[in-house]
């Protein structure tokens, strides 16, 4: 069998089918959009050439920019909440001794939840006219919280956003850290706790330094996902009030659907795709250092 | 031996891979003529009108009536967007792909121009003159959806017209009446919220009602040449009276605290269904409505009143939005090669009336409307609508679609203050220069 897996063609030969289907569902869809980014187009009349006319509006588009802004905040938070917040309940988690199946269970239910009826859910929980569940909670400690905005308030619908996404995935993180703690060495704990470690000292020093390469895959995959975030901003607030809560996804499709401009559409398009790169390879490059040092 | 073993798997796996992807090639569609069919073609319909809406029922009962009385190989299937931004996205998608629907939703703005170009639209004035009846169609109904040639390349969906509505009970409580004009209508308001009511059950799930209070006052003084001017760029929201006075309605009426909250995710239907359950003083309905609010309006619990005038300026005498929704357009290509399809289009112009009267509504044809088959809501709405000298002038049709977008966008800045009135006019005007209309 070994001798069989070390043949380069083999193993090429078995790579193949995920290859192909890998460069004709992202690839080749990404050199089309790198193609498209060059052209002035509305969809159905003519291509027009425009250089890198795209890109060069893109760096004074300030709506853009914005959404930019939006889209690093909302990934940042995402990182405390997914990775922070997984972590903690895996930890909560490995320390259950009863009901621990029942919980594992109910953190994962909102992954499992599609984000169109999630997002039907948070709309009627935060409504303000009828009020949903959420003010009329708080009007009992204030009648006048009855007509709170949530994700029509211009300050919180980003909020609204970042919470809702953050609790939708936080599960899958706290799964990978859960099953990152159960390979930590028992033998290595004992020890720690004979020569009169803490819990804390414990976890700081052995558990945390364990689970770092599963922290790090975490905030990639977590940035990865948060960089090109479109479902629940879309779903939950549309990127309103007054684009406060615009990702950058959602102001690509904005330009490039709504607004019929495909070409720009597509420039941003690559533009997302570029900036996922770079945080990918920075993260690594990080990884890599932490480790030589 | 291990070579060969190799050779298998890769062979199975790549094999599954293509059995996976494989789809089962559906039976092609065959046309089946009015007399005898062996296979049958299923109609594929657009609409942006709701299931519930008379729009859609007409045509759904129409269509069934069609299958029942005339061909029962006719089948149709229906694909509905509402959310107008939705639709549009939608429709251009099938039009790049070269899969337009067979009968679809669509305005008589941009979209359809590129579509007649392309000798893609059934030109409706010449099938209807065909059928005797082009000269039925309502004038303002022609008026509505003539493209740039003089021809109707698309029919009515139905004859709406649009109107606020308010709660009698609280003008009463307050001794308010129906505001005639702009001015009047903020004082109003502004009543009404001193008083802790809620003046106004906003749309603001999309940008279309930002754009109907801005065109509201050059509808009602100057027609559809405001509009016409501004994509041409022979005047500017900036240099205009119109202009002016329009951004600056917009922006007393957000920034001035009427509206209701949590706005900005209200749909048109939202707000019909939130005014009510009891929220908010007025509203803007249409009569795709009335078959909600006509107990109201009888019981008298409910009043309508017309697009407010402006103050000190010459009304042309519209008064009620009048038009064809997003009007019906048939695919060229799919109508030429199908004369089942075209025997279903005669079958439906000679009964859409009855459907219409069935359905409460009035009909885009001038017709005479059976006794006591409407409601009184209908009946007082639809006289007023029958006298209006001009159709309703939808910018939300005449605008590039980046230039519409954009004019949302201000439009809510505007309402939240976050621009002032003159910043608004300028990011139009750039927009517009910017695009091209």
């Amino acid at each position: 069998m070994n001798s069989l897996l070390g043949r380069k063609k083999i193993i090429a030969g078995f790579l193949l089918p995920g290859v192909i289907v890998y460069s004709i569902s992202v690839v080749i869809p990404i050199l089309w959009s790198i193609w498209y980014s060059f052209f002035d187009w509305n969809g159905y009349g003519a291509k027009e050439f425009c250089g890198l006319s795209n890109y060069l509006t893109m760096l004074s588009d300030k709506e853009m920019w914005q959404s930019v802004g939006h889209t690093i905040n909302l990934s940042v938070w995402q990182v405390v909440l997914q990775v922070g917040g997984g972590l903690v309940l895996a930890v909560i988690l490995s320390r259950m001794v009863v009901f621990k199946r029942v919980f594992q269970t109910l953190y994962y239910l909102p992954v499992i939840i599609s984000s169109v009826a999630l997002c039907q859910m948070f709309k009627k929980i935060f409504a303000v006219m009828p009020p949903g569940l959420f003010n009329q909670l708080l009007s009992a400690i204030r009648p006048e919280w009855i007509h709170l905005e949530w994700l029509t308030n211009i300050k919180t619908s980003l909020g609204m956003v970042i919470f809702t996404t953050g609790y939708k995935n936080v599960a899958v993180y706290m799964l990978i850290f859960y099953s990152a703690l159960l390979t930590v060495s028992h033998s290595l704990t004992e020890a720690a706790r004979i020569d009169g470690a803490g819990s804390w000292q414990i976890f700081r020093r052995i558990t945390l330094p364990h689970l770092k390469p599963a922290m790090i895959a975490n905030v990639i995959l977590v940035m990865n996902g948060s960089l090109r975030s479109y479902d629940i901003p879309v779903l939950l607030t549309a990127g309103g009030p007054v684009n406060t809560s615009q990702t950058q996804a959602l102001y690509m499709y904005k330009q490039a659907f709504t607004s019929m401009k495909y070409g720009y559409g597509s420039a941003l398009a690559m533009f997302i795709v570029f900036e996922s790169l770079l945080f990918a390879i920075l993260i690594q490059l990080y990884s890599v250092r932490s480790k030589g040092e | 031996m291990k070579k060969v073993i190799s050779l298998i798997l890769c062979v199975i796996l790549v094999g599954s891979l293509a059995a996976c992807s494989k789809q089962e090639k559906p039976q092609e569609p065959v046309q089946s003529t009015a007399a005898k069919a062996d296979t049958k073609k299923v109609y594929r319909i657009l609409s942006g009108s709701s299931e519930s809406s008379t729009t859609y029922k007409v045509l759904k009962e129409l269509a069934e009536r069609y299958k029942n009385e005339v061909n029962p190989d006719f089948e149709f299937e229906a694909e509905i967007i509402t959310s107008t931004n939705d639709l549009w996205q939608k429709l251009n998608m099938y039009i790049t792909a070269n899969n337009v629907p067979d009968i679809f939703s669509i305005s008589n703005g941009l979209i359809s121009a590129e579509l007649i170009v392309r000798g893609e639209l059934v030109n409706m004035t010449e099938e209807l003159q065909k059928l005797g009846v082009y000269d039925n169609v309502n004038v303002a109904m022609k008026d509505f959806f003539r493209s740039n040639d003089g021809n109707m390349y698309m029919i009515p969906s139905g004859f709406n017209g649009e109107f606020f509505v308010y709660r009698t009970s609280t003008f009463e409580k307050y001794n308010l009446t129906p505001p005639a004009t702009w001015e009047e209508f903020l004082n109003t308001c502004q009543i009404l919220k001193d008083n802790g009511e809620i003046p106004y059950v906003m749309r603001g799930a999309d940008s279309v009602m930002y754009l109907r209070f801005l065109a509201f006052p050059s509808w009602t003084t100057e027609g559809d040449s405001f509009i016409k001017e501004l994509l041409a760029g022979e005047t500017s929201f900036s240099e205009s009276e119109t202009g002016q006075y329009s951004a600056q309605l917009l922006y007393e009426l957000g920034t001035g605290g009427y509206f209701i909250p949590g706005y900005n995710n209200l749909t048109l239907s939202d707000v019909v269904d939130t005014f009510l359950s009891g929220q908010g003083t007025m509203c803007y309905a249409s009569t795709a409505f009335v078959g909600k609010l006509s107990d109201l309006y009888e019981q008298g619990e409910i009043g309508f009143f017309t697009i407010p005038q402006v103050g000190g300026k010459t009304a042309n005498g519209a008064s009620i939005p009048t038009h064809g929704g997003k009007g019906w357009g048939i695919n060229k290509k799919s109508y030429d090669e199908d004369p089942v399809l075209q025997d279903f289009f005669k079958y439906f112009i000679e009964h859409v009336d009855e459907e219409f009267f069935k359905n409460g509504e009035i009909s885009w044809m001038d017709t005479d409307v059976p006794e006591g088959q409407l409601s009184k809501l209908m009946n007082d709405l639809g006289k007023q609508m029958q006298e209006q000298p001009i159709a309703w002038v939808s910018w939300d049709d005449k605008m590039q679609p980046a230039t519409l977008t954009t004019a949302g966008d201000a439009a809510q800045e505007l309402v939240n203050d976050m621009i002032t009135p003159e910043e608004f006019a300028q990011k139009l005007d750039e927009a517009i220069k910017a695009n091209g209309g």
